[in-house]
């Protein structure tokens, strides 16, 4: 199935200025609260006091005694979620599992779970009018603790989770809703084979995507059944599809737009405001808009799982890896949602190994539904497996990266769950990071260094584009992908390189539902991949409608007509090598601009457009290296990172500015997950650390300019080479933060986030010899 | 005749085999003999799982077909974001 993979560009590759850079630095861009209409009112959610309660009954009347009040709602407003299976692009999602999190149903099983909403005439009188609502609970005991809930005895979330995945089929709930287990070769024969075996387990605490824009939507509906929806999100398609199953409410009555969108990174895709501002709308016959505060962020909406994860990893004593086996517990917050299979199947993807064991479960607690963080249930585990090879280097007295690259898998390698690898760029990634300067570069006393790699599959999926030329020449591409991370430029320039025309003068937009055909969404680092590569169908069948119009006009047959430079030529002239229309013109070639065709679409067959869909089944996997410089404070505890660099194989960088952005934003955010952040529970089940200042991410000043170093193996499955390149860098990060954290420190910390005052009792302990 | 590797979960369905050869060349037709030399399985197990046919993860390979040679993987399907 591998295809010829295009190599040599004129636009792809090149960094243009960014189509939306203007409206955002200059505040013009709107976002999913910066819609207003005339009549709208606010609606405001009423949220759970408690993290595990039975909901007796809830009493609206005194809330509705208040002048302005329009409209209120619970999930009786929802129709029950049965068993029913909505498609969510990759996987399935079983609507109880969601549904609930938007409005709960008879029971509460988190703190600050939507129970009711109301709507009123201004967002103050909406808050008032929360206040007022009487909800009755009766008070359940809660479970934070994964452990604690994984045990037979411990009080059940759900009384119809039974654990999948187990012979024989439970009789009887539980709160561990999935077990998967893998397993290649012979395990024992591999630890029995090994000169050394090194065993840890390492905790990754549940955090947040810290996206800054907080959920918001306005929602108009009118007396033809027609509901529009505005809204922050990684997919308007996604959110038609959810709001339209957990409304009850018919699909083709939907429209939704995506706004502007201030980060998501996988946290918005799933709707939580949506289905509730369409109800109170109806309910009111009024637009209601709904703007989640960064408490209700924190709270309500899904963060990445915690996961302790145990590793134990068998090599010879020439660097060998003869057995490699995981055993994941997965904390999913209070509704299944899976994680752990992407943990579970690929956490030692990097390493050629015959005899591997991977174990995983999932474990219910009574805290907010977990969603995607990038590569979703990954940089979990990958923490333990990498920072155990770097142990196993060390004690090798092996360089790490040659440790890697002596086990590093390649093309023809084959997955511990069967599938080979094709084309792949891990050894290239490798050889790029240890010739990087910073690889070699003197550290200091006090100062440590951390090197990780990380595997994503990657995904493709369902996307559609439309280019429309107009009179001038220009082109308009539509699609409808909410640009998260530059996909409008990616559109344009693989638009230009199809159509030969300058990337200045096409146009890209992500428009409404109504207006392009289905995409799913912005995730799975699907987007320039996928809808590029409707981008890129949609181009060519323009060029073929161009050639066809250029022969008309000549009265030639198509295959007389090429298209080059941007202008159809016709193939009798003296040749199309060094092409440009001066020459052309000299030797008296006949040739067609883009423009001449458009102004002549009219006596040729009408509009120039063309659409394009497909289901993208030629998505690659993609790696990533970080290297990481730490000093610690030892009296503070306080960890700088120094100096950091990433190397990605992006397959074809199509804007490279793009890559390298989803690049140091990852590593980004891995820094702050092995450093800081933390969901920090109190005994009643509550977050103690619902904002950013209890909830420390890293700003600006906290960190050394991230450089970066894209490789580019091409996916030998996509015409341009094109990997996705969204997620994996969310991987790498913390293993290598955590090895040069403890290098700096002469500490082993397997627990994170390495706080400071948790760093500073390791390393008083370590100097105490009690450590 | 095709390679199969069966995921984890089918594997509770097929006595613990984890790899078989069939004569399917459609997907289709692929189903239908799972369903067939496994009772215990059904279409809808077989439908929660992603197809990698010769290295290539397809989601929804409803319509795909594959070679005699070729190596087919049944793998959990991943969400990403």
């Amino acid at each position: 199935m591998n295809m010829n993979v295009k190599t040599e560009f004129k636009y792809v590759g090149t960094r243009p200025i960014r189509p939306d850079g203007p409206d955002k630095v200059t505040g013009r861009a709107r976002y999913g609260a910066d819609l207003n209409v005339q009549g709208m009112i606010y609606g405001h959610i009423v949220r759970s006091p408690h993290a595990h309660a039975k909901i007796k009954s809830i009493d609206f009347s005194a809330a509705c005694k208040l002048p302005g009040v329009l409209a209120t709602m619970s999930a009786d407003d929802l129709p029950e979620p049965g068993d029913r299976k909505i498609p969510g692009g990759e996987v399935e999602m079983a609507l109880k599992t969601f549904s609930p999190v938007v409005m709960a149903r008879k029971k509460v099983l988190y703190h600050g779970q939507a129970v009711a909403a109301v709507a009123a005439t201004s967002p103050e009188l909406a808050a008032e009018a929360a206040r007022l609502v009487k909800v009755e609970y009766e008070v359940l005991p809660h479970i934070m603790d994964m452990h604690a809930a994984a045990r037979a005895d411990a009080p059940l979330l759900h009384d119809d989770v039974y654990t999948q995945g187990v012979d024989p089929a439970p009789t009887t709930p539980s709160n561990i809703p999935t077990q998967i287990e893998i397993s290649t070769g012979d395990i024992s024969k591999g630890f029995a084979e090994a000169d050394l075996v090194v065993e840890r387990t390492y905790f990754v605490p549940m955090c947040h995507q810290g996206y800054i824009e907080p959920h918001a939507c306005v929602v108009q509906t009118d007396e033809n059944g027609k509901v529009d929806i505005w809204c922050s999100t990684q997919g308007a398609f996604m959110v038609r599809t959810l709001t339209a199953a957990v409304t009850g409410i018919d699909i083709g009555r939907f429209k939704v737009t995506a706004s502007e969108i201030g980060g998501g990174f996988g946290g918005k895709t799933t709707v939580y405001l949506e289905p509730v501002a369409v109800v109170l709308s109806l309910k009111s016959g009024r637009p209601v808009k709904m703007v989640m505060s960064r408490d209700d962020v924190f709270r309500a909406t899904g963060p990445a799982a915690a996961a302790e994860t145990r590793v134990k990893i068998g090599v010879t004593r020439d660097g060998r890896i003869t057995a490699i086996e995981t055993d994941i517990l997965m904390d999913c917050g209070a509704y299944t949602s899976h994680p752990i299979m992407a943990g579970v199947l690929f956490n030692s993807a990097c390493y050629r190994c015959e005899n591997v064991r991977s174990f995983g479960r999932e474990v219910l607690t009574n805290k907010p539904r977990v969603y995607a963080y990038r590569a979703p249930g990954i940089p979990q585990p990958v923490v333990a497996v990498e920072c155990v090879v770097n142990e196993i280097a060390e004690r090798l007295n092996m360089d790490p990266i040659d440790f890697r690259l002596l086990n590093a898998v390649d093309e023809g390698d084959v997955m511990a769950i069967g599938i080979p690898f094709q084309a792949i760029g891990l050894k290239q990634v490798l050889q790029e990071a240890k010739a990087h300067p910073h690889y070699t570069a003197e550290l200091k006393a006090g100062q440590g260094r951390g090197v990780a790699v990380a595997f994503w599959i990657n995904a493709g999926m369902q996307s559609s584009a439309t280019i429309n030329v107009s009179e001038d020449g220009s082109v308009n591409i539509l699609t409808g992908n909410p640009d998260i991370g530059g996909s409008r430029a990616s559109m344009a320039l693989m638009a230009a390189e199809v159509l030969g025309i300058p990337v200045e003068t096409i146009r890209p937009s992500v428009v409404d539902t109504d207006s392009v055909g289905f995409c799913d969404v912005t995730g799975g680092s699907r987007t320039t991949l996928a809808t590029g590569g409707a981008v890129i169908k949609a181009a060519e069948t323009l060029v073929k409608e161009l050639r066809k119009r250029a022969a008309a006009i000549w009265s030639l047959d198509i295959e007389e007509v090429d298209w080059t430079g941007g202008m159809a030529v016709a193939k009798s002239g003296t040749g199309l090598e060094n092409m440009n229309r001066e020459d052309a013109a000299t030797r008296g070639d006949k040739t067609l601009t883009l423009a001449d065709l458009a102004a002549r679409a009219g006596a040729t067959g009408g509009p120039l457009c063309a659409v394009a869909s497909h289901n993208a089944h030629n998505a690659a996997p993609s790696f990533a290296l970080n290297i990481c410089d730490a000093q610690v404070d030892r009296e503070t505890g306080k960890v700088d990172i120094l100096r950091y660099t990433c190397v990605q194989d992006a397959g074809k960088a199509i804007h490279p500015a793009y890559v390298e952005g989803q690049m140091q934003g990852g590593a980004v955010q891995g820094i702050g997950w092995a450093l800081n952040e933390e969901y920090i529970f109190n005994e009643q089940g509550r977050l103690d650390n619902p904002g950013f200042l209890d909830y420390r991410i890293p700003v600006a000043s906290d960190l050394p300019m991230i450089d970066t170093v894209i490789v580019e193996v091409p996916n030998p499955l996509h015409p341009y080479g094109v990997r996705g390149v969204g997620e994996v860098p969310i991987a790498p990060p913390m293993p290598a933060v955590v090895t040069a954290v403890n290098r700096a420190a002469g500490t082993r910390l397997c627990h994170l986030p390495l706080s400071p005052p948790k760093l500073l009792a390791a390393i008083e302990a370590a100097e105490a010899g009690t450590a | 005749m095709a390679r199969v590797i069966l995921s984890a979960d089918m594997q509770r369905y097929t006595d613990g085999i984890r790899e078989i050869t069939v004569s399917a060349g459609k997907y289709r037709d692929l189903v239908t003999e799972l369903l067939q030399r496994f009772p215990g399985m059904n279409e809808a197990i077989v439908a929660k799982h992603a197809l990698a046919i010769d290295g290539i993860i397809i989601q929804t390979p409803l319509l795909e077909t594959f070679g005699e040679d070729s190596e087919l993987v049944f793998v959990a399907r991943i969400a990403g974001g």
